[in-house]
Formats: C-alpha cells, structure tokens, sequence
C-alpha cells in the first residue's frame, strides 16, 4: 500500500519540482500538494497522511500552525519541515512542531532518506 | 603711595596729546620775524619817555627863565630909562640935545634887545632913534616911562624891545643846560635800558633757551637771580619740564607696557613670549641703566616657587643657580612671599643666595600676580646705588600687569588648544562610531535581509534542482524509450516490425509515463530557466542594493535602486503586503551615493512592511500595500513612499527620527534606522525627508533629492576658471 505523502509549500513552482523530483516514488508514494497553510488544513481534514512536508514561512496560514494542526489531527503522522530560511529555527518550536527540520534547497534523495528514516518510527 | 601716583600718571592716550603740545612748541608764531625784541621795546619805551620827560622839563625851565627874562628887561629898561632921564635934564635944562642923542645911541648899541628908543618931551620935540630894519611899530615889548627933573615931569621915554629878544636871551640863557639835560637823558636812558636788560630781557630770553634746550645749568642760576619774579618763573619751569621728563618716560613705559601686552601672538610659547616681553622692558625703559641691561622673568608653580624661564646678560652662575628659587628665598622668593614690589640699591642682607665674582647692584624685584594669584616674578637690574622712585614702582607693576594678562592669556591658549584637541579626537571618534553604526545598520539591514534574500534564493535553487534531477531521470527514461524507438526503426526498412517489439516500446512509453513526460518537460525547463533568472535578478539587486565602495556621489538611476532595493525586500514585505510602483519613466540621474540611499529606502520599505504586518495579523488574512512612486518636482527628484500601515501617531510623529527612538520590541529594532535615514538625506544629500500621515490607514515617507548638488557646481566654476589660468 503506497504511503500518502503531502507537500505543503505556497511556490507553486516548488510543489511542481517536488512533483516531478519523486516521479520515480510514484508507485510507493501517494502524493498529495497543497499550495499554502490553508489547503493543507483542508486535505489533512478529508484524509490520512504518512508524512507532511511543509514550508515554514506562508502567508495567513504558516508551516507551524499546518505542522500543529497535523500533530493534533494525526500524531501519528511524520511532519517534516522543509524551510527556504537558513537560520536555526526555535529548537522547542522545531522539537513540537516537526520530527526533521529540513533547508531547502534539499535534494529529493535527501528527503526520502529522512523519511525512510522516520516512517518506521511512526509506524508503532 | 603707588595708587596715588598711578592716578596722577597719565593714560596711554596722552602721550598723543603730549606730542601736540610739542608741535605747538617748535611752530614758532609765523609773524615772529616782524616782531620788535624785547631790547628794542625797552629802549624804544625809554627814549620816548625820556623825550617826554625832556619836554616838561625845557617848558618848565623856558617858562621859569621867561619870567626871570621879563624882570630883566624890566629892571634893564629902569637902567636905561634912568640914563634916559640925566640925558633928558641936560637936553631940557641945559638946552644941551647931544648927550640924550650919543646916549641913546649908546644905549641901541650896548642893548641889542632894544630896536627903538622914543623920548617925547613937553615942547612937543621928539627925539626917536632906533635900529635900522627893526623900528616899525610892530614892536613885541614896550616900556614906557615918564622922565623927571627936579621932581617934575619934562617928557616921556619909550623903549620897544626886538620880539625875539625874549627867545634871543633865553637861547642865550638855556642852550648850555640842554646840552647838558640831553647828554644825562642819554646816559639815563642807557642806564636803564642796560638793567632792563639784565632784569628782564636776559631772564626772560634765559628761560626761554632753558625750555628749548632744557638746560639744567641755566635754569639753576635763574633760579638764584636776585630778582624774585625771575627765580620764581625758572623754579617753575625747572618743575615743569622735571614733569615733562616723567611725562616723556611714563609716555615710554606706556609704549613698553603696550608693546608687552599687544606682541602676544597665538603661535608663541609662554617662554617665548616672556622672552620677548623682557626684552622689550630691558631695551627700552631708559632708567634700567647700564651697559647690560639685565633682567628675568620667572613663572611660578602651585606653591608659588619660581622657575626661571626668560633671563637677559644674567650670565650661566646665576642663571643656573637662580634656575628655581623657593618661595622666601632671595628678595625674589620674599618679593612672591610678601606679593610686593621689593627694591635694592645694592646686595644686601635679604640676598640669601650670595654668588662669588657677581658685580654688586641694585634690583627690583616685582611679583607677577592676578586676582592674589602669584603667576610669576619679573626681575630687573639697576645700578648700584639706583634711587627707587614711585614712577618706576608704578611702571613695574603696569608691565608686571601686562605680563599676567599675557600669562593667563597663555594658559587659556593651551587650555583651549588642548580642548580644541580634545574636541577635535572627541569628534574623531563620534564620527568613526558614527561610520560605525552605519556600517553596524547596514550590516545589520542585511543580515536582517539575509535571511530573506537566502530563502528567495533558495526557493528557486530548491525547484531548480528537483527540475533538474527530474529531468536527468526523464532523460534517462526517454533514453530507454529512444532505444526502443531505435530497435524498431533498424528493423522498419524490413517491414518485419515483431509485435513483440511494438509491444515492448509501447510498455516502456506508458512504463515512463510519455505523456506526462512530454507535457512536464518543457515546463519544466521553462520554470528551471525562471527559477535561475530569479536568482540572477536577486544576487544582481543585492549587488545594486549594497552599491559598496561608492565613496563619492554618482549620478544614479534612482528607479533602478528602488527596484532592487524592492527585489531584496520582497521577502520582508510579501507574505503582508503587495508592493506596487508607479516610476517616472524619464527620470533624469541623480546626483547621490546610491549604497546609502537605497539604505534609507530598504529601511522605510522595512517600517512599512512592520507597520502593515501588525496590521494584517489582527486582520487575518487581508494583504497590505506599499506604494512607491517617483517624479520630477521642482529641480527635485522626489521619492514617496506610501503604506497601508495605519499611520504613525501625532504624539510620536515628531520623534521618529529622533536617534534611539523606536516603538518596536527590544532586540527588534536600534532605533537607529530612521534617524540615519534623516541623517543620509538631510546632510548627506542637502535632500528633505518627510512625513505624511492619513490617521487610520497609513504613513507617506517623501524623499526629496536635489538634482543639482554643490558637487556640480563647484565643477562648473572650475570650467569659468580655466580661461583665466591659461592667460595667466
């Protein structure tokens, strides 16, 4: 059964490059995009994720207040931050929100060994 | 005693007035020279008198002898008529005429005062004889008398006199007494005119070659002239020009004191000048006698002990051992001990320090003092034997005056010069931390932008490469599909195409999703060269934006600045508010250095975003705006700034370009960021920065640049110069 993997970024240009960059994670991977905080909240309501990847920094609705709603909906869920900012996140912020704080820019085989090395994790 | 005598000395001015009255002196009355001399007054005033004198004196005496002359004649005439008479008895008695003729003939020859004798007898006979010329009837003087014989009357005799005859006697009788009276008249009048002279002339002419030669000699034997009046003038003369002799030399001392106070220049040391000022004492006061005028002058310390700092011909003893004298020591050390004047007209007891071979002398000793203070000591030598007089004292403590004026005057030229020195590092450093913390904000702005510029960096870095790898993987699937293509294409000329072969390509184009493939790749590529085009365009406005090494201003396009200030703002404006530009097309350059300007535009782009982003918080959602415009005003470019921000407050819309003013959290803001920003434009670029505020929905930043700076003037004057070098 593919994992069900939602990107959340508000670059429409980068879900596409994620898009593209995981074509060949598409029989493992069920991938959804949300452009922006707002319709990840949205696609998290209807469905069950394995992993979110989200930016950090969107308008009205940012990557904290999406990663936080995900931890309450589904603990379960590998929340990862994918962040274009090169500082040092609030590491308490980073420790509740995300289990892997990620810098963009980050290659795709990064991104999957860090998922690779979360999901088993979240899989209890 | 020396306030008094200060009070008589006169100012400084009067020494002008002074040699006034000496020009009147030597411009001697132009009509001198038609004037009588005094010698010739007397004489003249004595020979008048003596004339006078002579006439009352010929008049009294005429009019004495003129009466004594009338007696005469009278009692001649008696004489005459009693001859008359016996002649008369012969000539009636004795009929006898001869002896009345030969006595009247006797009579005319003897007399020659008588012009004619008349004898007039009863018997009407006349006998009438008389000199000849002379017996006319208009005869001055008559007598008359009758003639007796016998007791009566026989006839009448009458005698005329010459008019003259009265003269004649009397010129007979006075000539040898004029003589006489005009020989003592002469020696009287010289008399006269030669003690005259030796009274009042010689005195007076005396005096006068005393004041013009200011002969001391002269005026002491006028002083002992027997005349009262003479003695007392020259004592006064000797009085006056004994004052005009201290006139003259106060008039000196003035110039020396004047001299000292005016020769301080700015450049000179203490030392130098009080070299110089002991000098012009030394050179130029007249009693200081001696070959070697000597003399010096100490500066004393907190305790009042003197160092010796200018000295004249003291020679190295005792310019060494007199080096540094201790207050009491000496009649120096005492002079600064009693803050008095102290005088010796030789070595004596008071001199502590006694040096061997030192010729003895007389010195003054004067405390250099202000408001109590000792400052210092001037020295001066005199002669052995020198008499002090108050003048002197009184000179002293002018140029000792002058001298604290000059020290004081000193001390506050190097208090000032190292306060100006101390200014000058103070404002050395203000400017270096000034340059500090602009570098400081400016670093800081970009700091602050740092992580906004990476994150628009690394956003297309980030989509760029997942392209690239995808299509790197695309490629390779398309490969696999080439070949399949490929495999078929060999074996098309044969027309025996497998269905195997059809099969196995058909399965590898949907196994590589084609479609997808063909529809993603250009895009894909598309968004690749978007994505390195916005990297290009960011690193390029932060190279633009940074402007770095523009030490001079430059001309600048300033929609050019804006734009990148803009491109490495976005990140702190965008996810608040939308950022819109309306740019006059054909702005001309502006003279600026365009690092800083772009600065102070980032930092009203910031404040703006601030103020927006507070905003749109509490209102979920809604974005802001920031609107940047520009255009030509009046020979000024002019820049505004609008935001949707709410607008600042009345109460601090003063202060916000105050330095170190902020609303903002700390650690959030310096409060720096405005008042460089006043600072840029106001001082930097002679430019205005203001503020419009719309209460409730948002603050208008205007920048007001001019296109013309002085820069650009001075180059221009430089051009009109050039002419004028080349015909010279």
């Amino acid at each position: 059964m593919p994992l069900n993997i939602l990107f959340v970024d508000d670059e429409p240009h980068i879900l596409q490059g994620l898009k593209r960059s995981f074509r060949g994670q598409r029989k493992e991977w069920n991938m959804s995009f949300a452009l922006g905080g707002a319709e990840a909240l949205q696609l998290t309501d209807d469905m069950h994720f394995d992993a979110v990847i989200s930016d950090m920094r969107m308008p009205e609705v940012d990557g904290a207040a999406v990663l936080k709603a995900v931890r309450d909906k589904s603990p379960d869920t590998v929340r990862v931050v994918l962040s274009g900012y090169s500082e040092m996140e609030n590491e308490i912020q980073r420790e509740a929100y995300s289990h892997r704080y990620l810098k963009k820019p980050c290659s795709s085989t990064e991104i999957k060994k860090a998922l690779a090395e979360l999901l088993p994790i979240s899989d209890h | 005693m020396l306030n008094q005598t200060q009070g008589v000395m006169p100012p400084l001015s009067s020494a002008a007035g002074e040699a006034e009255d000496c020009r009147l002196d030597e411009s001697l009355p132009p009509d001198l020279g038609k004037k009588r001399p005094l010698w010739v007054n007397a004489l003249l005033t004595t020979a008048i008198a003596g004339m006078l004198a002579m006439a009352v004196i010929f008049w009294t005496v005429s009019y004495v002898f003129k009466q004594s002359f009338a007696d005469q004649i009278i009692h001649e005439s008696q004489g005459a008529m009693a001859v008359l008479e016996v002649a008369s008895y012969y000539a009636t008695v004795k009929g006898d005429k001869k002896i009345l003729e030969a006595v009247t003939e006797a009579l005319l020859e003897a007399t020659p005062e008588i012009s004619s004798i008349e004898v007039t007898f009863h018997d009407k006979h006349i006998l009438k004889r008389g000199k000849g010329g002379r017996e006319s009837g208009d005869a001055g003087l008559v007598t008359q008398r009758d003639l007796m014989s016998y007791g009566l009357p026989v006839g009448v005799g009458t005698i005329r006199w010459n008019p003259g005859a009265l003269d004649q006697l009397h010129a007979k009788s006075v000539g040898e007494l004029e003589g006489l009276v005009i020989a003592l008249m002469v020696v009287l009048g010289g008399l006269i005119t030669a003690m005259f002279y030796r009274l009042a002339v010689k005195p007076v002419n005396g005096i006068y070659s005393a004041l013009a030669t200011r002969s001391r000699t002269t005026l002491r034997e006028l002083v002992n002239s027997p005349s009262r009046e003479v003695s007392k003038i020259a004592f006064a003369v000797k009085r006056l020009l004994r004052a005009q002799d201290a006139l003259e030399a106060a008039g000196q001392e003035d110039k020396v004191v004047g001299a000292m106070l005016s020769m301080s220049t700015p450049e000179q040391t203490v030392s130098e000048y009080l070299e110089a000022a002991l000098h012009e004492v030394l050179e130029h006061v007249p009693w200081l006698g001696g070959k070697e005028k000597r003399g010096a002058i100490f500066l004393a310390d907190e305790r009042e002990n003197l160092t010796l700092v200018a000295a004249a011909n003291l020679g190295s003893v005792i310019s060494t051992s007199c080096s540094r004298v201790a207050k009491g020591h000496c009649l120096c050390g005492k002079a600064v001990d009693s803050a008095s004047i102290l005088f010796a007209d030789h070595v004596d007891e008071r001199f502590d320090t006694r040096l061997e071979n030192i010729e003895d002398h007389g010195q003054y000793s004067v405390p250099i003092s202000k408001n109590g203070k000792v400052l210092g000591l001037l020295l001066v030598y005199v002669p052995l034997g020198h008499e002090a007089s108050d003048r002197e004292m009184s000179f002293l403590q002018r140029a000792t005056a002058a001298l604290a004026l000059a020290i004081e005057q000193k001390h506050y030229e190097e208090e000032l010069r190292s306060t100006s020195h101390q200014l000058h590092e103070a404002n050395e450093q203000v400017e270096a931390s000034h340059r500090q913390v602009m570098q400081a904000e400016k670093l800081s702005s970009i700091g602050q932008l740092a992580a906004g510029i990476a994150h628009e960096i690394n956003t297309p870095v980030q989509f760029v490469g997942d392209n690239t790898r995808f299509l790197d993987e695309a490629f390779t699937d398309l490969s696999e599909l080439i070949d399949g293509y490929e495999e078929i294409l060999k074996v098309a000329n044969t027309k025996d195409v497998s269905k195997e072969l059809i099969d196995k390509v058909r399965e590898i184009s949907e196994e590589i999703e084609l479609d997808y493939l063909v529809e993603e790749i250009p895009s894909a590529i598309s968004q690749s060269i978007e994505g390195v085009e916005r990297i290009s365009t960011i690193v390029q406005s932060m190279k633009e934006f940074s402007h770095p090494g523009c030490v001079d201003m430059a001309p600048c396009d300033i929609n050019k600045g804006i734009s990148s200030t803009i491109n490495v703002s976005r990140n702190e404006w965008k996810y608040c508010a939308t950022l819109s530009t309306e740019f006059e097309q054909n702005l001309p350059l502006v003279p600026c250095f365009a690092g800083e300007l772009n600065q102070v535009i980032l930092n009203i782009i910031v404040n703006a975003a601030h103020a927006i982003g507070d905003r749109v918080d509490s209102d979920k959602g809604e974005l802001g705006n920031i609107h940047i415009t520009t255009r030509v005003r009046d020979e000024h470019v002019e820049i505004s700034i609008k935001d949707t921000g709410g607008g600042v407050p009345e109460a601090i819309r003063t202060k916000v370009f105050d330095p170190f003013f902020t609303t903002k959290e700390v650690g959030k803001g310096t409060g720096q960021g405005l008042a460089i920003a006043h600072s840029v434009i106001t001082q930097k670029h002679k430019g205005k920065l203001h503020l419009e505020v719309e209460e409730g929905v948002g603050t208008t930043f205007v920048i007001s640049l001019p296109l013309a700076q002085e820069v650009a003037q001075s180059t221009h004057v430089q051009i009109e110069l050039e002419p004028e070098t080349e015909t010279a």
